[in-house]
């Protein structure tokens, strides 16, 4: 008898319980990407790019295809991003569902005048959510307009520029990939300060948004343009080419990329591939002011050499070695300079400090932001070019020993 | 009465116990049954009392036949050669029995002068076949003849002579059909008992090999015999087999899954608690770790006892195979298992409730497909399953020719248009079909079922509660498992409890040489399979 | 009713691995001591070892007798049954806080929409169920579920570290506010919970298989588990920041969100959340198990199953009732529950009970000796 109970009561509570948290899949608007605006009333504008999953997915399922767009933008206004997101819900014939989302766009006004604190909360607070998403502040352009631009090679553009920076980040090194977690962790972390990857729009406004543009031989991209470097939660100054590259250098989140030295008198006549790098940073606490020792040790490979030099010698290698860490060090040398020249911290000199000496940290971590610009930094580079690809000499030494001969 | 009946049945088992195959439906005869009513009389010494009693007894029936004979052996004698049609080798009856009997040699001199002498004579000169007894009461006369033996009857004698020449027709041995190996014996146990002991006694031919017969059921008297190792065995596990064998009082047992029911420990669960095979080496290889089988005449399948989980999951192949191959073909069939019980499970929980945890471009596929699929992934998971459940036992039931087609037509073509219909989304067809695949990768047709019932209600919950109500539905079976006990030895063991030396034999199959134990459960005593190859080396060096 | 089960020695260090490991894992511990959290879980280890020291004593003193059947003898009959009463309440208690902490996990972690009651009577069912085949069935269980959890957590780490997400510079420097900070993080919170819940094994002690090795295979555990709360801690830490760590619910399951690798395998989270399950099943299962125990000899109950569905009922409901809202729980089990209720029932009243017991030795070892046959 009591087992039939147990029984009954185990069979019964499935149905009475119903499906509160049940959704099938045809019932949800998966967001790949979420921008965040303000309108002119100063009401939050929240976008979301849905995908349209029968026109992106390839093989059997919404049959005809290309009628309808791979995808959708939905805007809509609120006070906070709560309201603006189920406001959306007027327009959306779905449920809202934002686990897969990759991007995050922020408007540069919005961050410049107001600040990014309030954009956060709620995208860190969703379970929903992922916090592996990627943050983006759109330069020059606005989060909807970057949203509903159409791309060329991936269906979807959130995932497009999601990629677009993976392969950057791998590649050339200008940027660094931040998502949710890391932003907050360096807003709030004293002695950091976040720096924030710009998504610009480069071509015809118009024809961006129109499915015209996949179709166009000379469609508008995104790229990703610069970091933003940010002060006390507000965006302060973008860092762009060789700075940006600083920071990430300092930063030890070099993967690869390249840098151009002098050759034989000819300016920036040889490509060096850095292939990996490995930065140690020191703080000398002696002093008032501490002083940071940055060494940096890129391994590199030539890529390219457009001058007559002889790599059959080694004293050619090491002349190049040379060159090139004078190139390196002048490089992470300017950024720090442009970083302390904007007062904000975004390499993280105020954690290395506090992680090498936590006393004297907590004497001067009151007024870090009148040291840090006073910090004497000291950049070194030492480099190793490992091997000048499957070639020896160039063939315009070869042509040059002709000459000669 | 009833109670009698089990007592000689256990009786005359004991006093049999060393005969190897002994008369087939013929009792001791030393034993007096005399206070059991009129059937049990001794039999008279008139033929006609005695061919108008079997007669009767039986209803007359067409297939009985009574050959009177008029014989010589000394003075004259009537006789009469009384069997069932069918059920003997007549040929053998002709030649060995009748034709001998026309034939006694007169050149003898002392023949016999009174008809007990004569009996005795005939008994001893006159039949060449292997097994014959004296019977002295109607009933095992009856018994006799219902299970096939001959009775020869002598007038003005109150015994009958009982020859045993079973015949009739019967299954050769074959290739078994539910447990096909690549590598190893083409064998299978075919319906007759005897055979069956057969086969294991050539696969094992030890003294210590012990064959006990009964028979059970009321009406049926099915012949059934116990087999063990006897120095292996532990007597205790010999005894309660015993004990729950003569426990039974039914009318009927006409196959071992009935018996199966009888003995097993616990009856409201899903998983089969006794394993059965219909090979000669899986039993004599169950044996030899200790285990007792049991066998039931009219059925190839033998029980063996007591089992383990890990036991479905083994094939007689994994022993015949390299041990690298064997370990990870029987890594493969727990994965099928698992795979069998909760594919669909988890496609419904992914994608009802864990839609994170998609990668993103499948996930796109995945809503793709489902666009315009108008039931809930749970009903179509459901309509699919039961679709293909309906399948399977269609194509089992058909004839072979047209259950091929059937199976074709019904993967194929219902499948296919139901995807084009929009009745359901392809990649349920594809989740499906995995699960089908899947559970007959599983050994065990036994243990494959098990899963085959169990994937519904796991449907159920994980359509509800996500992989919350999976895991918890897990847990449940697990512990159901724990609890389980084949005649004491714990179900799971050695995985719970956890028995590092019987692993070796669980989820991988170690190299023979290094399985130096029989399990620990089975066994308790003589634990020791094999010499320790690796130190005898060592030694010799 | 049915013999004792005795549990054998690898059942008892799986049961204590998953019993400690249960919520602790999935709550940040310690986590007011912010990047030297996991400093502070290692200073409870070393607390907690003390604690189980005391018990283990009293266990050594009665190697037949569970807790609830020392205590009458010790304290007598009348103030025993009062701390028996005290006892059960207790664990009932602790056992409701588990299941509310699951629950909410749940509840913020996947099922949003769903009433926690719902979540909770599903689990409490489930541990009825399994209890109810007996505490044999939960310690083989137990086995099977040690070697999946040790199985899944080992393939995390591998996924972890084949992610490359740890940033151990987030861990450094080591105690750098002073160590003050630490040691206010550490107690009484980490030795309490989960070490000093070690209590609730003095009411199984007497039923291992192999008793001497009550103390060393225990240690061992709980060493074992002390050491990986403390590396888990870290590597949330390092994953996340000790901002993120120390701002989050469940720390572990934010840091496992962060596993991405190649797009293919992403949010793990809702996969480890139900690994952590079976943590707070086993959990769950021995407060209510043992609760049971101690009701049973203060209300002489024969049967101990009859006591399960009344007890995981009262439990269900207290999961419920312990507090309004998930905050509320949060900080009474970081700032009340640690003070005014682990430290009595941990610390308190077992050192208490102990003085009286070395102090009236000889007359409870006559009393036990001539009451040996009745009491048995």
């Amino acid at each position: 008898m009591k087992r039939i109970t147990l029984f009954l009561s185990l069979i019964t509570l499935p149905f009475l319980s119903g499906c509160w948290d049940q959704h099938e899949l045809d019932e949800l608007s998966i967001v790949m990407g979420i921008g965040i605006d303000r309108a002119d009333n100063g009401e939050m504008r929240a976008s979301f790019q849905v995908v349209n999953p029968s026109e992106v997915s390839p093989g059997i399922g919404g049959g005809g295809g290309g009628k309808q767009p791979n995808f959708t933008v939905y805007t809509s206004n609120g006070k906070n991003l709560m309201e603006a997101t189920r406001n959306a819900s007027r327009q959306t014939p779905r449920r809202l569902f934002f686990a897969h989302a990759r991007i995050l766009v922020l408007s540069e006004k919005v961050v410049k005048e107001k600040g990014i604190y309030d954009t956060l909360d709620m995208i860190s607070r969703d379970p929903e959510v992922r916090s592996t998403i990627q943050v983006f502040i759109a330069r020059g352009t606005d989060p909807g307009t970057i949203l509903e631009t159409f791309s060329a090679i991936d269906k979807v553009s959130a995932d497009e520029v999601a990629s677009k920076l993976e392969v950057s980040e791998k590649v050339w090194g200008e940027n660094i990939g931040m998502d949710i977690n890391e932003v907050l962790q360096s807003m709030i972390s004293q002695g950091s300060e976040p720096i924030i990857n710009g998504l610009s729009l480069r071509g015809d406004d118009e024809q961006a948004i129109t499915a015209k543009n996949y179709e166009a031989g000379k469609p508008a991209r995104l790229y990703l343009n610069g970091m933003a470097v940010f002060k006390h939660g507000k965006l302060k100054k973008w860092a762009d080419g060789s700075n940006a590259r600083g920071i990430v250098f300092v930063k030890d989140n070099i993967n690869s990329s390249v840098i151009n030295i002098d050759c034989e008198g000819k300016k920036d006549s040889v490509a060096i591939e850095v292939v990996r790098s490995k930065v140690e940073l020191k703080a000398d606490m002696k002093g008032e002011i501490p002083r940071i020792k940055v060494t940096a040790y890129p391994e590199t490979n030539i890529a390219e050499a457009n001058c007559p030099a002889d790599f059959e010698n080694k004293d050619t290698i090491f002349k190049l070695e040379k060159l090139l860490n004078k190139e390196v060090e002048k490089e992470i040398k300017a950024s720090i300079n442009f970083v302390q020249k904007q007062k904000t911290d975004v390499i993280g000199f105020g954690e290395l400090i506090y992680r090498t000496d936590p006393k004297k940290w907590r004497k001067i971590r009151k007024h870090w932001d009148k040291t840090f610009p006073k910090i004497e930094v000291t950049v070194e580079a030492d480099s190793r070019i490992r091997r000048p690809g499957i070639r020896t000499s160039p063939f315009q030494y070869e042509l040059k020993n002709e000459a000669d001969r | 009465m009833k109670k009698n009946r089990n007592n000689r049945h256990s009786n005359s088992m004991n006093e049999e116990q060393d005969m190897p195959v002994n008369l087939e439906g013929t009792s001791s005869a030393s034993e007096n049954n005399t206070d059991d009513g009129a059937s049990n009389s001794v039999v008279s010494s008139s033929i006609e009392h005695v061919i108008t009693y079997i007669k009767t007894e039986l209803g007359n029936p067409g297939d009985l036949v009574v050959r009177h004979l008029n014989l010589e052996v000394g003075l004259k004698i009537k006789a009469a050669v009384i069997f069932i049609d069918e059920l003997v080798d007549s040929q053998k009856i002709a030649e060995f029995v009748i034709e001998r009997l026309q034939t006694v040699p007169v050149h003898i001199k002392d023949m016999p002068a009174t008809f007990g002498e004569s009996f005795y004579f005939i008994k001893e000169n006159s039949l060449s076949l292997g097994t014959v007894a004296e019977i002295e009461n109607y009933n095992d006369l009856l018994d006799g003849l219902l299970a096939g033996n001959t009775a020869i009857y002598i007038n003005g004698f109150p015994k009958v002579l009982m020859a045993e020449a079973i015949g009739g027709s019967s299954r050769a041995i074959q290739e078994p059909t539910s447990e096909v190996v690549i590598r190893g014996p083409k064998e299978a146990f075919t319906e007759l008992l005897k055979t069956n002991i057969g086969l294991v006694r050539r696969k094992i031919r030890s003294s210590d090999l012990r064959v006990e017969q009964m028979k059970l059921g009321r009406v049926t008297k099915t012949p059934i015999a116990l087999l063990y190792i006897n120095n292996i065995a532990d007597p205790k596990l010999i005894e309660e087999m015993k004990t729950r064998l003569e426990r039974i009082d039914a009318d009927s047992i006409l196959e071992s899954g009935q018996l199966e029911e009888f003995i097993q420990d616990e009856t409201f669960t899903v998983f089969p608690q006794l394993f059965s095979t219909e090979r000669p080496d899986v039993v004599a290889g169950d044996l030899l770790e200790g285990r007792v089988a049991v066998m039931v005449n009219g059925t190839p399948f033998t029980l063996i006892a007591p089992t383990q989980f890990v036991q479905f999951f083994q094939s007689p192949e994994d022993y015949y195979m390299r041990y690298d191959i064997g370990s990870f073909l029987r890594m493969l069939r727990f994965f099928v298992f698992i795979v069998s019980l909760i594919a669909p499970s988890i496609y419904i929980a992914l994608t009802t409730f864990h839609q994170a945890m998609i990668p993103t471009t499948l996930l796109f596929g995945l809503a793709a497909q489902r666009e315009g699929v108008p039931f809930p992934a749970f009903v179509e998971a459901l309509m699919m399953e039961i679709t293909f459940e309906i399948l399977r036992e269609a194509g089992i039931r058909m004839p072979r020719p047209v259950g091929v087609a059937v199976s074709i037509v019904g993967a194929l073509v219902l499948g296919q248009a139901a995807v084009q219909a929009g009745l359901v989304s392809p990649v349920m067809v594809i989740v499906v079909g995995i699960t089908a695949v899947a559970s007959f990768a599983v050994p065990s047709f036994a243990v494959a079922t098990s899963a085959r019932l169990l994937r519904f209600p796991l449907m159920l919950i994980s359509s509800i509660f996500g992989f919350y109500g999976l895991t918890l539905a897990l847990i449940v079976i697990i512990a159901h498992l724990t609890s389980l006990r084949s005649f004491g030895v714990p179900y799971l063991s050695p995985i719970a409890p956890f028995n590092m030396d019987d692993m070796k034999d669980a989820f991988f199959r170690f190299p023979i040489k290094s399985m130096l134990k029989r399990p620990s459960l089975i066994s308790q005593k003589n634990r020791v399979r094999m010499t320790n190859h690796e130190t005898q080396k060592s030694r010799g060096e | 009713m049915r013999e004792q089960y005795k549990i054998s020695i690898k059942q008892y260090f799986t049961l204590i691995v998953l019993f400690e490991l249960g919520s602790a894992i999935l709550v940040g511990l310690g986590m007011n001591a912010g990047r030297d959290a996991w400093l502070a879980v290692l200073i409870g280890l070393v607390a907690g070892v003390f604690l189980f020291l005391l018990y283990i004593y009293m266990f050594k003193q009665f190697p037949e007798l569970p807790l609830s059947k020392y205590l009458p003898l010790i304290v007598g009959k009348h103030f025993g049954k009062v701390l028996n009463m005290l006892y059960m309440l207790y664990f009932m208690y602790l056992a409701a806080r588990v299941l509310r902490d699951f629950g909410s996990l749940l509840l913020s972690a996947v099922f949003v929409q769903t009433p926690i009651i719902v979540v909770n009577s599903l689990m409490i069912l489930t541990i009825i169920y399994v209890l109810h085949l007996g505490f044999e069935v939960l310690a083989r269980t137990g086995e099977i579920f040690f070697a999946l959890t040790v199985l899944i957590g080992l393939s995390i780490f591998v996924l972890v570290l084949g992610a490359d997400i740890m940033n151990w510079n987030y861990i450094k420097p080591i105690a750098g506010e002073g160590w003050m900070p630490v040691l206010k993080a550490s107690f009484p919170v980490t030795p309490t919970f989960p070490f000093g819940e070690m209590i609730a094994f003095t009411m199984l002690f007497p039923y291992l298989r192999t008793k001497k090795k009550a103390l060393s295979i225990g240690l061992t555990a709980m060493i074992l588990s002390g050491l990986i709360l403390s590396l888990t801690v870290a590597a949330d830490i390092a994953i996340l920041g000790g901002h993120v760590a120390t701002h989050v619910f469940f720390p572990l399951l934010s840091a496992v969100a962060k596993i991405n690798l190649g797009e293919f395998i992403q949010r793990l989270d809702a996969l480890v959340v139900f690994t952590l399950i079976t943590g707070g099943f086993f959990k769950i299962a021995v407060f209510l198990y043992v609760s049971v125990k101690i009701a049973q000899d203060v209300f002489s109950v024969k049967e101990e199953r009859s006591l399960l569905m009344p007890l995981g009922i009262v439990i269900l409901f207290g999961s419920v009732a312990v507090a309004s809202n998930f905050v509320e729980h949060i900080n009474e089990g970081l700032n009340i529950v640690p003070h005014f209720i682990h430290v009595p029932f941990q610390l308190i009243i077992p050192v208490f009970f102990t003085v009286i017991y070395l102090i009236r030795k000889k007359s409870i070892k006559k009393k036990l000796a001539s009451g040996s046959s009745t009491l048995t």
